[in-house]
């Protein structure tokens, strides 16, 4: 079936395609051995021949390009008042001078001002902090602290400074202290290390409350400087914000006032971020001065196999022939995948065909949380000793070690945010090459909405990192942790709410204990440990394969989709691999999975019921209405259907006994007014079939403006006040189900029809999404319009509104058709256009 | 709290109204997340909703009937202890053991006459039996960490023909100050600590609360034997475990018969913050003078010869 339509698809092509073409049936160009052009040997020239065969090839599967022109470098002399010695440390390293954001970070960190550092990879960003703080460090008794989210990368940073500090005689301790640490060695960090390198959540447990200990470091710490500061986004954010409210008070309870250095990679409001993370003012500095060789980035689509299923080429074949190509002609190639799986089998495949020689030394490496320290620094070092030709990774790579500059990167599916794609991309980049991005988009609908419109990532606006540091559940997390750490006093502040409220609250519990006009811990318990900084609450779940007597964790899945996703029965998929889960320890937070040969998977019957509890903020128009505000979620799993793949019939049913997740969070929320509801559709069921597709395509859509992840959001059709939920029944077709979780018919009379689509805050309290979301609510409604309108698709599919199945009947509205017509309604008054629709339908 | 959710559920404009009340939102989230609200037993209704002028008189009287329930609690405390203040909120007890009393199998003068022994054995600064002081606390908690309180410390050394014990107490958070300055009298230079897991634990946390104090190291420079490492070296694999009670079964023969289990203390010392419950407190007492004799009967067996 694959070359009937390749070649159909081929024979397409050649009526406006290149004349050059071979028939595409016999495989794919990228694949033909095609030697470097010999007179292409000069700098840059290999890339280009790339980028050239790419475009001669395949113009059709190019979605969109982008071409950044070559920039020069802009130096700055170093700072009149840098020590001697740190002048030498550099020379010694080659560094002459510095370039131009250095020198700005240098004039705003000397002038005390807090600071932020926003551009490239391989800029010299680290050398922004690493001046002042080697600066103040070796003239005298000030000491610096430094947290970045891994302890892989504070390991990486260590060794630079070593570097500079064995290169200048600087005799700067500069000293790692996280979980590895050991315990004879942690003393000598806390009383002599200059420079501490550490992480977030060690900061949290194993510093801050202990701080006495380390009471001549807090002494003395002038700089706090934070890397990484985009991941710093959503809970994780939230966290951090209090995480540094705590040392701040910590800090000030020894008399110092460290001026703080963020870094970041790209993101639309890095000022915005490290201010809502610190609280106060912050300067920016977003001008790279670092000289960067020309940069080219495609969108890459894979062509379509089957259009009535929207199903095309898998990303996978099409990122291996392209990094195949790529190391053929010589260039140093870097693939990203989203998974640890993927990672492995992409590497596979370009061993195959570059590493079949065993006595010859690797060309290919895999890269990826899991393996060895030791492993992970080697290849590392291979990379930067260009003695590997091709590295395939996954986010692991995205931060900032330092693995030499690449000539091309391939990310293997869009990685659900714009910020980390061109974090990526920034692995690729040479100061006098050309560098390539080749971004292959997979079948999922980000993807596929990113080649229709490419300038949304092409044109380069990344997200708005968003946090809410005064969520009130981690903020009280955090009250808690403080009130250990240091009593409260009367009068203090701590965050944006009520303190005293919140003292008043924890002392009420018995937690804590008011005498006179100070607040004392007084319970045996040590409250960081019950403190994750990456989560709300509830902790992640692991997946534990126990096939074989195997007992290896080969997943974590969040506690937000455990429920939906790990009940006992489950088809667990990693990779379309499946297992199959066996047994769920809810309350320890396992599951352990046996692998399995199955031809059906199985699919969790949800409801998610949603009540308005409050409205913040309405926009009410003639024919709809949207609003957000507060809402109780509670979703039930009451059971999961086996479903056999290709056929998709119905196989079987498995009953599911779980707690009930519920939880109050925020929400934003879309209704068609009741009379142009019953106007625009001829019957209900075809209305809830367009709610449920707009909530599909919206939810996406929403992911992708609000640099969120598709999970931190939730999203259910119902009637907003708890009676019912629709849900996509066994004919998949949409339905309406009770509280009681049976069946409702929808279209008697009776029954009050007033369906709204919710887009939810998918953690207790909600981290902050769902405000700017109504705030966007026009865009994310345009784009989610235009997303359905122009998709490839007939009648629906999961690259617009969500799986379809074929068609049972012709009698009702296509789901693609239906939530058109839905979104024509909510987004009144313009673009309704139901006329055009039941042309569809008839 | 059930009911005010089912309200809640039913009246959604009710919820809006009272949604700036920080309890009740902690309430709700706290329900939905999973985690178990804990019921409040006989505390005070935050007062914040009330005018500032009536929150004060109702503070002010809080303050007054907190005073007077503070005072007869520490009234029961001086009586039921037989104790005496040394400063405000700071009650000292003293009990003195003849070298005669036997604790386990194990006679106090024959710890006593080892001791020179030991201390030779392990190269201390000091053989004079005189110059020990054991050393031992009780806390808040047992995990450490700056939240950690000290609330009883108990020294022991001997003096003429006895081992003189003194334990100091704190009913208030405002004498922890006094407190460090008795111990730190008592510890002057010179003298040697004798603990047991005291270099990990109890040192630390004195040290530690000092620090927050902004007061001297209590501990100053003295110098420091820990006794588990002791036990540890001599005993391990011989014995399930090394803790002290351990330690007293086997090597001292003492069995603490119906003593206060250690891990009852932190829930002592809160019920009686919180609520001026006084009644288990000389138990904590006991239990920390039994720690005491042991640590000062242990040097006996400790200085002879291993055995097997």
């Amino acid at each position: 079936m694959e070359a009937i339509d390749e070649s159909r698809r081929a024979l397409q092509k050649k009526q406006r395609g290149p004349a050059t073409a071979f028939p595409e049936a016999q495989g794919d160009l990228l694949d033909a051995e095609l030697d470097p052009h010999p007179g292409r040997n000069h700098a840059g020239g290999h890339t280009e021949a790339l980028i050239e065969l790419l475009a001669q090839q395949h113009p059709d599967r190019i979605a969109g390009e982008l071409v950044i022109p070559a920039r020069a470098a802009r130096h700055a002399d170093f700072p009149a008042d840098l020590d001697g010695r740190v002048v030498t440390a550099l020379r010694a390293r080659g560094i002459t001078r510095l370039y131009s954001h250095q020198r700005e970070a240098w004039d705003h960190v000397a002038a005390g001002r807090h600071t932020v550092v926003v551009t490239p990879t391989s800029s010299g960003k680290t050398l922004c902090y690493n001046l002042p703080v080697l600066n103040a460090v070796c003239g005298g008794r000030a000491k610096a602290l430094y947290l970045f989210p891994t302890k892989a990368l504070a390991q990486d940073q260590v060794a630079e400074i070593l570097e500079l500090n064995t290169a200048g005689a600087l005799g700067v301790r500069a000293c790692t202290f996280d979980g590895d640490t050991p315990g004879d060695a942690r003393r000598a960090v806390r009383t002599q290390g200059d420079i501490v390198v550490s992480n977030p959540d060690m900061l949290h447990t194993g510093i801050l409350p202990h701080h006495t200990k380390w009471a001549q470091f807090f002494e003395t710490v002038r700089y706090v400087v934070i890397d990484e500061l985009h991941t710093y986004r959503g809970v994780f954010g939230s966290h951090m914000a209090n995480v540094i409210r705590r040392l701040r008070r910590i800090c000030c309870f020894y008399d110092s006032e460290p001026v703080f250095v963020f870094c970041s990679a790209t993101i639309a409001n890095p000022g915005e971020l490290a201010q809502r993370l610190l609280g106060e003012p912050v300067a920016v500095v977003a001008e790279s001065g670092a000289p960067q060789g020309k940069k080219v980035l495609i969108v890459w689509n894979p062509p379509v196999l089957n259009p009535e299923l929207g199903l095309r080429a898998s990303a996978r074949s099409q990122s291996t022939r392209i990094a195949r190509r790529a190391v053929k002609l010589g260039l140093k190639t870097i693939v990203f995948a989203n998974s640890r799986l993927e990672v492995e089998v992409l590497t596979k495949y370009l061993k195959d065909a570059f590493d079949a020689d065993p006595r010859k030394p690797a060309r290919v490496a895999a890269y990826r949380g899991g393996y060895l320290p030791t492993e992970r620094r080697d290849k590392e070092r291979k990379l930067r000793a260009g003695s590997l030709d091709c590295v395939v990774s996954t986010s692991a790579l995205e931060l900032g070690m330092d693995i030499g500059a690449l000539d091309v990167c391939v990310l293997n599916g869009y990685p659900g945010s714009v910020a980390g794609a061109l974090q990526r991309f920034g692995r690729a980049g040479r100061r006098q090459r050309t560098a390539l991005g080749v971004l292959v988009a997979s079948s999922n609908l980000l993807d596929q909405y990113l080649t229709r419109h490419p300038e949304f990532f092409l044109g380069a606006t990344p997200e708005h990192a968003r946090i809410d540091p005064d969520q009130l559940l981690i903020l009280m997390d955090h009250i808690r942790c403080a009130a250990f750490e240091l009593p409260f006093r009367d009068g203090e502040r701590f965050g944006g709410e009520d303190l005293r409220a919140a003292l008043d609250y924890l002392a009420g519990e018995g937690v804590i204990h008011r005498e006179g006009a100070s607040w004392h811990w007084i319970t045996d318990s040590y409250p960081a440990n019950s403190v994750s900084l990456r989560a709300v609450a509830e902790g992640n779940f692991v997946v534990i394969d126990v096939t074989e007597g195997r007992r290896s964790v080969i997943a974590e899945v969040d506690y937000s989709s455990a429920a939906v996703t790990l009940y006992e029965g489950a088809i667990y998929m990693i990779q379309s691999a499946p297992w199959q889960v066996e047994k769920l320890d809810w309350v320890g937070r396992k599951a352990y999975v046996r692998r399995v040969h199955a031809d059906y998977y199985t699919d969790a019957i949800d409801y998610t019921r949603l009540k308005i509890l409050a409205e913040f903020a309405g926009d009410g128009r003639k024919r709809a209405r949207s609003a957000h505000g507060e809402v109780h979620v509670v979703r039930r799993v009451a059971g999961y259907k086996k479903i056999r793949y290709y056929t998709h019939e119905n196989i079987g049913y498995g009953n599911v006994n779980l707690p009930d997740h519920e939880m109050h969070t925020t929400a934003v929320w879309w209704e068609a007014r009741p009379q142009a509801l019953e106007r625009a559709f001829a019957s209900r069921e075809e209305a809830l079939d367009g709610y449920l597709g707009a909530a599909y395509a919206l939810h996406h859509i929403a992911a992708l403006v609000s640099l969120a992840e598709m999970r931190d959001i939730g999203r259910a059709v119902g009637d907003g006040n708890g009676e019912w939920s629709a849900v996509i029944g066994t004919d998949g077709r949409a339905n309406a189900r009770a509280r009681d979780g049976t069946d409702l018919d929808v279209s008697r009379g009776q029954l009050a029809f007033r369906p709204a689509i919710f887009l939810y805050d998918n953690y207790p309290g909600g981290i902050g999404i769902a405000a700017p979301l109504f705030d966007l609510r026009a865009e994310v409604l345009d784009r989610a319009t235009d997303l359905v309108a122009h998709c490839a698709c007939k009648d629906g599919c999961p690259a617009c509104v969500g799986p379809v199945l074929p068609r049972p009947a012709r009698s009702r509205l296509s789901p693609r058709a239906a939530a058109r017509r839905v979104l024509g309604l909510l987004r009144e008054p313009s673009a309704c256009a139901p006329q055009s629709d039941s042309a569809l339908a008839q | 709290m059930i009911a005010t959710e089912l309200d809640a559920h039913r009246n959604p404009k009710a919820q809006a109204g009272s949604s700036t009340n920080l309890r009740d939102r902690l309430l709700r989230l706290r329900h939905s997340s999973g985690t178990p609200a804990t019921p409040r037993a006989g505390t005070p209704q935050p007062s914040a909703t009330d005018p500032p002028t009536l929150a004060e008189r109702i503070e002010r009287m809080r303050r007054r009937a907190l005073d007077d329930a503070r005072a007869s609690r520490d009234a029961d405390l001086v009586r039921i202890t037989t104790g005496r203040w040394l400063a405000p909120q700071l009650l000292e007890v003293e009990r003195r053991l003849p070298l005669h009393h036997v604790h386990g199998h194990v006679r106090l003068r024959s710890a006593w006459e080892r001791a020179p022994q030991l201390l030779d054995s392990l190269g201390a600064r000091t053989r004079d039996p005189e110059r020990l002081t054991f050393f031992d606390t009780e806390t808040s908690g047992l995990s450490g960490g700056t939240g950690t309180v000290v609330f009883l410390v108990g020294l022991a050394r001997f003096d003429g023909d006895a081992l003189c014990l003194r334990q100091f107490l704190i009913t208030s958070f405002a004498a922890e100050a006094a407190l460090f300055d008795a111990v730190r009298s008592l510890v002057s230079a010179g003298r040697c600590l004798v603990t047991y897991n005291g270099k990990s634990f109890d040192a630390p946390l004195v040290r530690t609360r000092a620090r927050l104090l902004r007061a001297p190291d209590p501990l100053g420079e003295a110098e420091h034997i820990d006794l588990l490492h002791l036990v540890r070296r001599r005993y391990r694999g011989g014995w399930p475990n090394c803790r002290l009670l351990t330690a007293e079964e086997r090597a001292l023969g003492f069995l603490r018969g119906d003593d206060l289990p250690g891990s009852f203390v932190p829930e002592v010392f809160r019920r009686f913050m919180r609520f001026g419950e006084s009644g288990p407190m000389p138990k904590v007492l006991e239990h920390n003078r039994h720690d005491l004799v042991s640590l000062a009967a242990l040097l006996d067996p400790l200085a002879g010869a291993p055995p097997g």
